[in-house]
């Protein structure tokens, strides 16, 4: 009879398994688990077969699940290599803890270590058992639900593309099937009874008829309604999706020239440094440039690069090993908003912070995808490699420790870039004094600093028009402008943004405002690594706070180092491409960077973990029928625990009890069974069948009581209770009975009886 | 009525015990009815306190038929029966007995009064003076009689009945609260109604309805039921019920004087003869709830605030029964 029932719980609870498939990296976790969860499985149908008391079931599956453990990660240490004994436990209690710390410190996916797998199977054993508790012994199949959203939530939570829509159908068809049985066993049960015949699998029927559409629409509402499809629920369609963790953010540039715009001028962090002259903060790397937008491939969030209390990835491209530290200790502002990038010196070698943060090695950005920097303090350790000016003008043109896409440059760019390139490099020899060479173009005074330039008609070029016409832009028009013709000189390049240093409030103490935000290019040298330079005019009318480095300065043999140096280079070097004379011809597959407010296309932000607009539609869909389902779960349980005659009769009776009191009828603890009997049958006209079954369950509960021997029930005092239930309610109203059900009174009653008096007090 | 028969716990192995309780006890409820009629719950109380070997006290005003009612008890049990009148100048002696010297024998001899008998029916015992009341209760409580320092036993079973008229009457002696601890039950004849007083009319107007009443029962019939009684279970949660109910007496405020411990004996007692009735072999709270208002009113006194309110200690005997929670 409950065999069908235990099978079905057992098949909904593997059928769930594959909700938690997406947390593991390997695709060949499961069969341990799943096998403690048919172990459970079996020992409860064995048991039942063996008519072995309900209470003793979940120590035989404890125990089975216990030797499967031991068979499985302590066989060694075991007798027979399945008994447990004090050294097998001592191992099984090691790979608990390595498992959970396991859990602690990474986010998902995560690897299936054997450590791990053994929590899983611990868990999902304790899960199975739990499942068969609620759906055999208490006969609440439906309230097994609540268990396995449980389980849904595990993914939902902690892992960021949520759960395949294929699992979600495997694991609601595992409840329905376990619904179907349930209702159809059910049904029978019931049909056994005197006046109840037939309607066996109706039940069942009418359960299919409305589960069947509800999973559909589950499926169906997320992937239609837009607002919903890229959330969490179902990550489905979300085009940066890797095969491993990613994140989003909001477009660096927009954020940028939210900054620089802003009136507030809200401070963003503050740091103190051991060096005099503190390099620029930087927190994202852009490297991709689409022809128009310059934006940021996806990053991994890699094991490999957590942060750790040991170095971060190797400088790219460094050979020098002749560097001085800098430490520099940052607190950000707790106001911080959506700062899951690190504001950080460059290049950071080592960091001393809270939380899961990680390192992309290519460019050393650090970010945690679940993470914010707002309010943290952290230090960070960067070397500052000294540059022989000879060395570096000496570096080959010839890349090789750099990834080649920092060279791509689109295809359909205005002709005339290309043009004004090659003519500003002409004269250079090497890399450098190309970089130095365009580095001096923007700053030799032909270009004008605003934060407001003029907006650029409806489709002409916005890089074009910056470098040929109007001459007027801030950071990111120079930062954009000179890494493209950078690469376009056969220098790798990429655009970074990030703030000045700030201002120096005392010693060693710096503030960082939102209008120290910045962009610059970043220039890669063979043998020197990525070096920053500045086309951003820095003094006077320029950006505040921006300078040029060193060796970004044209001339060795005498250049001014000084912020102010751009000037008085740009009279060295002459305007030797006059590009006003060159007509502008608007290309449509023109490149430029003021478009930068409009989000790149992938998401611009991340998805949160678990929406709250779920968290509160499953809040008003179960809280109102929370009391409901106490009410139940208390009634299933009384019945479920009474064996004998005289707590079948308590049972019958505290029903009785609470029945009264939810259909809105006053319960007196003075009064005693017949008592109550006698009043109920005035107070309500009981139908004669109801009456007698009032009687029977009365006097069931005084023999139980005060008789010696408590007499046997005549009759199944359970049907007399479901009869009286009836009654009752069918006297109490529409409303009453409505209120009975979802209101029901008796909750507020735990313990024996409603109030205790003692006739002394 | 009808709930109650139906509600009726039979319980096999007790009810062939209580079975013969219930049969002689049946017939003795029956030929007492056909003398006081429509008094149902009086003649219950009345045998209750019979085979509970209690002593009842009818008090009510005159011509009602407590006497009646004293009188049809004894005599449908074939038992000794004595009856006594209480007057002013009644002594002791005319109660207990006295020695009295034997002219012959030259000794002296005892001459037993009238409470040796198996049922002692004591008319207007509040007439009586102090003393001679004090002579009978000590018959009551300890069953024996003492005279000039020598005790004598009391026949079983042994049961008085006594009839008082209301304390306000002219010419009484109110029984003091000790004497009145001794009764177990007290009960209330009230008026018949007005169907039952003309049938009394009828039937009792041409000879005393006492004349034909034969006796139903055999005195030893009754001193088993009364052993029968003393085998009904009585659960360590109901006896605890009882002490709840009889204590709380003692702290009600509309109470000066509150229940004694032999009161609560009473009640339990009391309790195992009424379940016995019922063909019960174990006691419920229903049968304590039931005898509380006759088992514990007559040893009450109101306070001054419930005498003023003019609340009767019945109705505060109610109150505590439908206040003090039955035991799970």
């Amino acid at each position: 009879m409950k065999g069908r029932v235990t099978v079905a719980a057992t098949l909904a609870t593997l059928g769930a398994l594959p909700l938690l498939h997406p947390l593991f990296l390997d695709r060949d976790w499961w069969p341990v688990p799943a096998v403690a969860v048919l172990a459970v499985g079996l020992t409860s149908l064995a048991a039942r077969a063996l008519r072995s008391p309900a209470l003793l079931l979940p120590l035989f599956q404890a125990v089975v699940l216990l030797a499967l453990l031991t068979g499985c990660h302590a066989s060694g240490e075991a007798l027979l290599g399945v008994v447990p004994t004090g050294g097998s436990m001592a191992v099984l209690r090691g790979l608990a803890e390595a498992g959970m710390a396991e859990i602690d410190a990474n986010p998902s996916p995560i690897e299936a270590t054997s450590s791990l797998v053994f929590v899983v199977t611990l868990s999902l054993g304790l899960f199975a058992m739990l499942v068969d508790l609620v759906v055999v012994t208490l006969r609440l199949a439906a309230l097994s639900g609540l268990a396995l959203l449980a389980l849904l939530f595990v993914p939902l939570s902690v892992h960021e593309e949520g759960i395949g829509g294929p699992a979600f159908v495997v694991a609601a068809a595992g409840f329905l099937i376990l619904l179907v049985v349930d209702g159809w066993e059910r049904a029978r049960e019931r049909g056994a009874l005197p006046g109840r015949a037939g309607g066996a699998g109706r039940h069942a029927v009418d359960g299919l008829l409305i589960a069947a559409p509800a999973t559909a629409l589950a499926l169906l509402v997320p992937a239609v309604v837009p607002g919903l499809a890229s959330g969490t629920v179902f990550g489905l369609i979300d085009e940066v999706r890797g095969d491993n963790g990613t994140v989003t953010t909001v477009h660096p540039m927009a954020s940028l020239r939210r900054g620089l715009l802003s009136t507030l001028d809200r401070r963003v962090l503050e740091y103190r440094t051991s060096t005099e002259e503190p390099d620029y903060l930087r927190v994202h790397v852009l490297d991709a440039f689409d022809g128009e937008n310059w934006t940021m491939s996806a990053v991994r969030a890699a094991q490999r690069y957590r942060v750790t209390e040991e170095a971060l990835p190797p400088v790219p491209g460094v050979e020098s090993d002749a560097a001085v530290e800098t430490t520099t200790d940052i607190t950000v502002t707790p106001t911080a908003q959506d700062m899951n990038f690190l504001p950080l010196p460059y290049p950071a070698q080592r960091i001393e912070i809270s939380g899961d943060w990680f390192a992309d090695p290519d460019t050393l950005m650090v970010f945690a995808p679940q993470g914010n920097a707002g309010g943290l303090t952290y230090r960070v350790t960067s070397p500052r490699f000294a540059t022989d000016p000879d060395d570096l003008a000496a570096a080959s043109p010839n890349v090789s420790g750099v990834d080649r896409r920092y060279l791509d440059v689109p295809a359909g760019l205005d002709p005339r870039i290309g043009e004004l390139t090659r003519s500003i490099v002409a004269d250079a020899s090497g890399p450098h004094e190309r970089a130095v060479a365009l580095q001096e173009w923007f700053t030799d005074g032909r270009f004008e600093y605003s934060l407001q330039p003029p907006a650029v008609p409806e489709g002409e070029d916005p890089l074009a028009r910056f470098l040929f016409e109007e001459r007027v832009g801030y950071c990111e028009q120079f930062a954009a402008a000179m890494a493209l013709m950078a690469r376009q000189a056969g220098i790798p390049a990429r655009v970074a943004v990030g703030y000045t240093p700030g201002e120096q409030i005392f010693d060693d103490h710096w503030l960082v405002t939102e209008r120290d935000a910045h962009a610059w290019p970043e220039l890669y040298f063979e043998g020197h690594g990525w070096l920053r330079f500045e086309p951003t005019p820095s003094s006077g009318q320029g950006q505040p706070g921006a300078n040029v480095p060193d060796h970004a300065s044209s001339a060795p043999e005498g250049g001014t180092p000084t912020p102010d140096a751009p000037e008085e280079a740009a009279t060295g070097s002459t305007t030797d491409v006059p590009s006003p004379e060159e007509e502008p011809t608007p290309s449509s597959s023109g490149s430029g960077a003021p478009a930068a407010e409009a989000p790149t296309s992938a998401p611009t932000s991340r998805p949160a973990p678990l929406s709250p607009l779920v968290l509160v539609s499953l809040t008003l869909v179960v809280a109102p029928l929370l009391p409901a389902l106490l009410r139940t779960l208390r009634r299933r349980v009384r019945w479920a625990g009474a064996r004998s005659h005289a707590a079948r009769s308590r049972a019958a009776w505290l029903e009785l009890r609470d029945d009264v009191l939810d259909t809105g009828l006053a319960w007196n603890p003075a009064e005693s069974p017949r008592g109550v009997a006698r009043r109920l049958g005035e107070e309500r006209r009981l139908s004669a069948e109801a009456r007698a079954a009032l009687d029977r369950i009365a006097l069931a509960e005084e023999g139980a009581r005060y008789a010696p021997v408590p007499p046997a029930p005549s009759q199944d005092l359970a049907a007399d209770s479901l009869l009286l239930r009836g009654a009752l309610r069918a006297g109490a109203g529409p409303w009453g009975r409505m209120r009975a059900v979802l209101l029901p009174r008796s909750l507020l009653v735990w313990g024996a009886r409603p109030r205790r008096r003692r006739a002394h007090a | 009525m009808s709930l109650d028969t139906r509600l009726t716990g039979r319980d096999d192995e007790a009810v062939h015990d209580v079975g013969a309780v219930l049969d002689t006890a049946d017939r003795i409820r029956t030929a007492v009815e056909t003398v006081i009629e429509g008094k149902t719950e009086v003649v219950r109380i009345a045998l209750t306190v019979l085979l509970a070997e209690g002593h009842l006290l009818i008090e009510d005003i005159p011509g009602v038929g407590k006497t009646m009612l004293a009188k049809a008890l004894a005599r449908s049990i074939d038992c000794s029966v004595s009856r006594i009148q209480f007057t002013p100048d009644l002594l002791p002696g005319d109660i207990t007995g006295v020695n009295a010297y034997h002219q012959e024998r030259h000794e002296f001899e005892f001459v037993p009064g009238p409470v040796f008998a198996n049922i002692v029916v004591g008319d207007e015992i509040n007439r009586a003076s102090p003393k001679t009341q004090s002579a009978l209760l000590e018959c009551m409580e300890e069953s024996q009689v003492s005279v000039d320092g020598e005790t004598r036993e009391l026949e079983r079973p042994f049961m008085v009945v006594a009839t008082q008229n209301p304390v306000d009457m002219e010419g009484t002696y109110p029984l003091p609260e000790a004497q009145r601890d001794r009764f177990m039950a007290r009960v209330a004849i009230g008026y018949p109604s007005p169907q039952a007083e003309l049938d009394m009319i009828d039937t009792h107007g041409s000879r005393s309805p006492l004349a034909g009443l034969e006796p139903v029962a055999k005195a030893a019939d009754v001193q088993n039921m009364i052993d029968r009684v003393r085998a009904i279970h009585v659960s360590p949660s109901v006896r605890r019920y009882a002490v709840d109910l009889v204590s709380a007496t003692r702290s009600s405020p509309a109470l000066r004087l509150g229940a004694s411990p032999r009161a609560t004996l009473h009640l339990v007692r009391a309790a195992r003869a009424y379940a016995a009735l019922e063909a019960r072999s174990y006691v419920i709270p229903d049968d304590l709830q039931a005898l509380a208002v006759p088992v514990l009113s007559h040893r009450l006194l109101p306070s001054t605030e419930a005498r003023i309110e003019g609340l009767p200690v019945e109705q505060v005997v109610r109150d505590l029964v439908a206040r003090i929670p039955v035991p799970d």
